[in-house]
């Protein structure tokens, strides 16, 4: 493959060399507003994108604005509780419909000419209505437009921005299993807590994906996090952390090194009244789902991630993390904390502390991260257009042989990085005609 | 108490100190500022008044947090601030009302803070809600909190003390 420019060969932006053991990606692919356009097209208009979770929803007409895919949506309940994901716009002239980023609403109505829609969809004022056809037809033709598709996986929400392809539980393949097990840390479900952290970074979407399932830089990187834990009394290790692919470009990581887990496994931080609780969340589980399903709930931290805007981080405690792309260069983090709906005020506080340490952008290790992608973007600047053969390149090629050879890929491998790039170049250059 | 036990140019002079301290990265002086116990909180944007034992906040630093955030920033290995930010720190509106304790007050500003990094300058503004006690060695933070005024963080990395 030749090096450069936005006219790629027809291999993509993927150079795998399997006899030579190396895994290349080239710099564009984080670079260019081109890939950027077709990956919008390609990835994110064809693929399952997660949109929310059910329990941010509570009564009818609930509402949240989203964007997704790059485009604005109405999550809602309607006013029978039906769940509905509506592009927010109105069907008369294109203005946005709902204008707060959240409420419970009657009626969307539309501040220009007035028309109104029912959280359901309906056309059910449309002032000076004698200008148009009397027959329903016309109102019919006017309601409020869907996504194309919606689907639900145990209370976590995606859409779909194409009329057809596979189901949500055939795309979500060996991942939709990760999203069960978090759905059943708790009988009475799951529930998305209050203040949702959002914010930008200036780095490629592909890079937050990479650092969230790369093992190897935990140690260097967070270096400041893991004194903080060995001088809390918390042992932390990357020693025996596995991957996996999960099929679909979406894999998951187990580390069980990083123990201590709110109300499923103690740790001294935590305190003897939380062990107390633990021992029984830990027999309900296994009442429950049985002695293994409990220890996979249970036993380790797991960051998994769902091809290509989920990343879910069931650790200390539950970070959902959705990521939206706002150019090459750019992309937007949405997080949120989910927890067991029954817990004791003083569980609840003790995850919300113990996660907020770690994760977000003031946490104490999360802005290293951010800081890893942002010197990513600036660096691979110094190479753009760079003739020499391999300059223009990155390396993920580390743990290819285990791979190769089908062993258990390590977390401080690169094993899973591998995966996800092979998902999205396949996808980039799918019965391509002319490549940007 | 009455608001009278903190004047409102006693305050101001807390805070332009305070932010003095934090232009010139000066972290133990500031960590001075605050009581045993004290809390530096930033709640998240959807939910400023947040509680932060049932909401998800940017920090909720207790004093065991806090103490670990300063041991950090001062490492080398904090990468997000090595090289540390510059910030510019303008502080204004300042009021001082009852606290909601028996010896503390509520200090109440407005500020703009600039952060100069990587070739850049990127302005957070926003309120401080503080709730500070008067000492004999001069005012000190209950609780620092810092609510930004944004839809979305543009930057995401609140490593530095806003």
């Amino acid at each position: 493959m030749t090096a450069g420019g936005p006219t790629r060969a027809a291999g993509g932006w993927v150079d795998e060399d399997l006899e030579a053991r190396v895994f290349r990606v080239h710099r564009d692919a984080l670079r260019s507003e081109a890939v950027f356009r077709r990956e919008m097209e390609r990835v994110f208009a064809t693929s399952w994108l997660y949109v929310g979770h059910l329990s941010e929803l509570e009564d009818p007409g609930d509402y949240l604005v989203r964007t997704v895919g790059g485009r604005q949506v109405i999550f809602c309940l309607d006013e029978a509780g039906e769940l509905h994901v509506w592009l927010n716009t109105c069907p008369h002239r294109g203005t946005t419909l709902a204008r707060e980023s959240r409420g419970t609403a009657r009626f969307f109505r539309c501040f220009y000419h007035a028309w109104s829609f029912s959280p359901s969809g309906a056309l059910v004022s449309l002032p000076g209505k004698e200008a148009y056809p009397a027959d329903d037809s016309f109102r019919d033709r006017l309601g409020l437009r869907a996504v194309p598709r919606l689907a639900t996986r145990r209370d976590f929400v995606f859409v779909s921005f194409a009329t057809d392809g596979p189901t949500l539980d055939e795309h979500l393949a060996g991942a939709g299993e990760h999203l069960d097990l978090v759905a059943d840390h708790c009988a009475a479900g799951m529930e998305v807590l209050d203040g949702t952290q959002t914010y930008g970074v200036k780095g490629n979407w592909k890079l937050a994906v990479e650092n969230a399932m790369d093992g190897y830089h935990f140690m260097p990187t967070h270096a400041t996090f893991v004194e903080y834990l060995k001088s809390s009394g918390f042992a932390t290790s990357d020693e025996g952390g596995i991957v996996e692919n999960l099929g679909n470009g979406h894999s998951v990581m187990t580390l069980s090194g990083h123990s201590g887990r709110v109300g499923l496994d103690w740790e001294p931080r935590f305190g003897e009244a939380e062990r107390v609780r633990i021992d029984e969340v830990r027999a309900e589980l296994v009442v429950r789902l049985g002695e293994d399903r409990a220890s996979r709930i249970a036993d380790h931290s797991r960051i998994f991630f769902v091809f290509p805007n989920l990343l879910m981080f069931d650790i200390e405690a539950l970070s959902i993390r959705m990521l939206e792309p706002t150019s090459a260069r750019t992309t937007d983090v949405t997080a949120w904390h989910l927890a067991p709906r029954s817990e004791p005020a003083d569980a609840r506080a003790l995850r919300l502390r113990t996660l907020v340490s770690f994760i977000g952008p003031g946490g104490l290790a999360t802005p290293d991260d951010i800081e890893a992608y942002e010197a990513i973007q600036r660096g691979v600047e110094s190479t753009a257009g760079d003739p020499r053969p391999g300059v223009d390149w990155n390396d993920v090629s580390r743990g290819m042989s285990d791979e190769m050879a089908g062993a258990q890929c390590r977390s401080v491998d690169e094993a899973c990085i591998r995966g996800f790039w092979r998902r999205w170049n396949s996808l980039m250059v799918a019965d391509q005609a002319t490549p940007p | 108490m009455t608001a009278l036990a903190l004047s409102r140019a006693a305050a101001e002079e807390f805070l332009f100190h305070e932010a003095d301290l934090l232009e010139r990265w000066r972290l133990d002086d500031w960590h001075g500022l605050f009581l045993d116990d004290g809390r530096y909180e930033i709640p998240a944007l959807d939910d400023p008044g947040g509680d932060p034992r049932t909401s998800q906040f940017f920090v909720a630093d207790d004093a065991e947090l806090l103490a670990a955030r300063i041991t950090r920033l001062k490492s080398r290995n904090a990468h997000a601030e090595n090289p540390p930010s510059r910030t510019h720190r303008l502080i204004s509106n300042v009021t001082v009302t009852d606290g909601p304790d028996d010896d503390s007050v509520s200090v109440n500003a407005s500020f703009i803070v600039h952060r100069l990094r990587d070739g850049q300058t990127e302005v957070f503004s926003g309120w401080y809600r503080h709730v500070v006690v008067p000492t004999d060695a001069g005012p000190r933070f209950r609780l620092r909190r810092v609510i930004i005024a944004a839809e979305r963080l543009r930057q995401g990395r609140l490593s530095f003390v806003l």
